[in-house]
């Protein structure tokens, strides 16, 4: 009775020390491994730890979207616009030689149009009547936001505090920081100069430092619409699907718009076996039908 | 009684942990390639996968996944090597680095090329008609460099033909980017497979994979082009192999340079041009800047590589005299041209901040970039 009395709590006590371990390292187990990403596959590499952290609880349950382990949408992968319309001409238009018809997409605009200034509006005028001298079709950077939309795809490396972006586009690239960094001072750039936070799920990207070299502009499409040198973007990077990212920018430019305005685009991930970023090097090409005689239009011309 | 009860439970619950744990453990990497892993929840020790695939390559057609083994990664790393870990346990190569300038690979601080001995200052092994191609290359078509006019410089010519460059890290591809002709080039880490040989890219094909603490990449599909800036010219039928660690424990004097330095070996084979391969090896050490967050002007969060714009500052075809390649009708330098081109080419290479107009001072792109990109024409062109 006695023996009895006292073994059988100690196998109570036993069982409680294996169950309580085996719960401890079963616990573990998805913090330690953590992920577990599916190659490629979008749900990749969520973190178990943050996940956790916010509730989410360890259970692999699949997620609406890719995510970091530090919790973050991950928007790593390669993506491009499937409406090649948009960088014709951002504003609603009709076919032309060599141009998608397309509904536009500037989503505060009453007609769909840039909010231009008069003077401005003369401006783009003239830049449409010479846009066969396009900076894009002259293989210089096409600025931002109007990267995100030429017909080339461009892929996401996405680290803890920053991204990096690389497009295929003359192998241009941008590098986004997320570590609380402000703008630089004193210098601009062709893709300006890109800070970022997180709002909940959507990364938000302000964009300032923006060039605007008259030898050498940026155009927001292949139609002259343009911006100046106090062009102000705001991007915001919002996953619709773990397979698709609302892509939107809004442009505050004082000197050349009345009011700011936002475009909204949809970025779509390549799901292409082997799909990968390729070469484009537009200057090859150029320098090619200069020699051959067929691209005058594209030299540069210079005044100095 | 009771108490010995209570001791013999207590030791073998924890017999029964410890078993547990070892076997949970050793499946990790043997689970097939889970890895990824380790994400900063604590129990990095027990967590940090050996060698799992990065991508969860499922039986990891390549041998990947395989070495490290149980446990390997977390516990074993050897103590001399100050490896960098990133969340994942893989180790961490993203910042800003600086390799050696090779402008000539088969002499002075180019001299990286590896003699069978294993020391630096061998030459490429060209079989003789490259050799005299290589020659006259460099005595006849400098103009053609490729990298003057922009074009990414290629594998492994990129780390040691311009200065600075960052690397960016994420789960399934690593990201190079230069700072001055602002070549970029991607290190897939998935399950992918080379593209068709008969493709050619400037930075070739690269996959990599992780073998323990080192990243292995294989690099097909180059195009032809050239080794260094002086007339090293290969085939389009190089295949490059190369692997990234952190460089052992520096020397007390540099001790600063532990976590900071990686080292790189690279095995250059083309088949066409050279007798046998070549070896290389060379350390890419972080930016001092990078090093020291608050040594690069007033920025806290410290060094950034900044834009670069090479072909938006390119003048190089504009300026130059049809005979020595470039579209300008100028004759009176004429063929002798040729002798002027290396001081053109530096202008060409300025690129950051080019066109910008040298507004510039901030960024490291912007020195020498911002005025000779937009100036160009060094000496020779009047």
């Amino acid at each position: 009775m006695r023996v009895r009395a006292t073994t059988l709590p100690m196998f109570v006590v036993l069982i409680i020390a294996v169950a309580a371990s085996a719960v401890l390292l079963l616990g573990q187990a998805p913090a330690g491994r953590g992920g577990a990403p599916a190659a490629g596959a979008p749900q990749a590499g969520r973190g178990a730890a943050p996940a956790a952290a916010q509730g989410r609880g360890a259970a692999p349950a699949a997620p609406a979207i890719p995510r970091t382990a530090d919790g973050h949408p991950d928007f790593s992968g390669i993506w491009q616009v499937l409406d090649n319309s948009i960088d014709g001409n951002i504003e609603p238009h009709a076919a032309s030689w060599g141009v998608h018809g397309g509904v536009g997409v500037i989503v505060d605009s009453p007609d769909g149009k840039i909010p231009y200034k008069p003077e401005a509006a003369a401006k783009r005028q003239a830049n449409y009547k010479i846009r066969a001298q396009d900076p894009v079709s002259r293989c210089w950077k096409p600025g931002v936001p109007r990267i995100n939309y030429i017909p080339f795809p461009f892929q996401i490396t996405q680290a803890s505090k920053k991204i990096q972006i690389d497009y295929e586009f003359v192998h241009s690239y941008r590098t986004v920081y997320i570590d609380g960094s402000t703008h630089l001072e004193g210098i601009d750039f062709f893709n300006g100069d890109s800070r970022a936070k997180w709002d909940g799920d959507t990364l938000v990207v302000d964009v300032t430092n923006i060039n605007d070299d008259p030898t050498r502009p940026t155009w927001l499409d292949a139609s002259g619409n343009y911006h100046s040198d106090a062009l102000h973007v705001e991007e915001r990077y919002t996953f619709n699907g773990p397979n698709m990212i609302t892509y939107r920018a809004r442009l505050e430019d004082p000197k050349v718009y009345r009011q700011p305005f936002t475009i909204e685009v949809t970025l779509y991930r390549h799901m292409e076996k082997n799909f990968r970023l390729m070469d484009y090097e537009c200057q090859e090409f150029k320098d090619r039908l200069i020699r051959e005689g067929k691209g005058d239009h594209l030299r540069i011309v210079e005044n100095n | 009684m009771r108490k010995r009860y209570l001791i013999l439970a207590a030791v073998v619950g924890l017999a029964l942990c410890v078993m547990l744990a070892q076997s949970l453990v050793a499946q990790g990497p043997a689970g097939g390639g889970r890895g990824g892993a380790g994400a900063g929840a604590g129990a990095p020790g027990a967590g940090a996968p050996g060698g799992g695939a990065p991508g969860g390559a499922p039986g990891g057609g390549q041998g990947r996944g395989a070495p490290g083994g149980a446990g390997g990664g977390g516990r074993g790393a050897a103590p001399e090597v100050p490896v960098v870990k990133g969340a994942d346990g893989k180790p961490d190569f993203t910042g800003y680095y600086m390799g050696a300038t090779t402008t000539n690979i088969n002499s002075g601080r180019g001299g990286v090329i590896l003699d069978d001995a294993g020391n630096k200052g061998a030459k490429i092994p060209y079989n003789t008609e490259w050799e005299a191609k290589a020659a006259d290359t460099a005595k006849n078509h400098m103009f053609d460099e490729p990298y003057a006019h922009c074009l990414p410089a290629g594998v492994p010519t990129n780390f040691g033909i311009q200065m600075g460059f960052q690397i960016v890290q994420g789960k399934n591809t690593i990201v190079f980017a230069w700072d001055t002709v602002g070549g970029t080039r991607t290190i897939y880490l998935d399950d992918r497979k080379h593209i068709p040989a008969s493709v050619k890219l400037y930075q070739g094909d690269s996959i990599g994979h992780w073998e323990g603490d080192v990243l292995v990449v294989d690099t097909t599909s180059i195009a032809a082009g050239w080794w260094d800036a002086s007339g090293a010219i290969h085939s389009d039928q190089t295949h490059v192999v190369e692997r990234f660690s952190w460089a052992p424990k520096a020397a007390p004097n540099e001790k600063e340079l532990n976590g900071n330095r990686i080292l790189y070996e690279a095995t250059v084979e083309d088949p066409v041009a050279l007798t046998k391969p070549w070896k290389m090896s060379d350390n890419f050490n972080r930016i001092s800047a990078d090093r020291y967050p608050n040594s690069w002007g007033k920025r806290p969060t410290g060094y950034e590589q900044t834009e670069t714009a090479c072909v938006e500052g390119d003048m190089d075809m504009a300026l130059y005299p049809v005979s020595s390649g470039g579209f300008s009708k100028d004759s009176t330098t004429g063929p002798s041209a040729a002798g002027v081109v290396p001081g053109a080419a530096g202008g060409g290479r300025g690129g950051g901040g080019g066109a910008g107009g040298g507004r510039g001072g901030a960024g490291r792109g912007a020195p020498g970039g911002g005025a000779a990109g937009a100036g160009a024409p060094a000496g020779g062109q009047q």
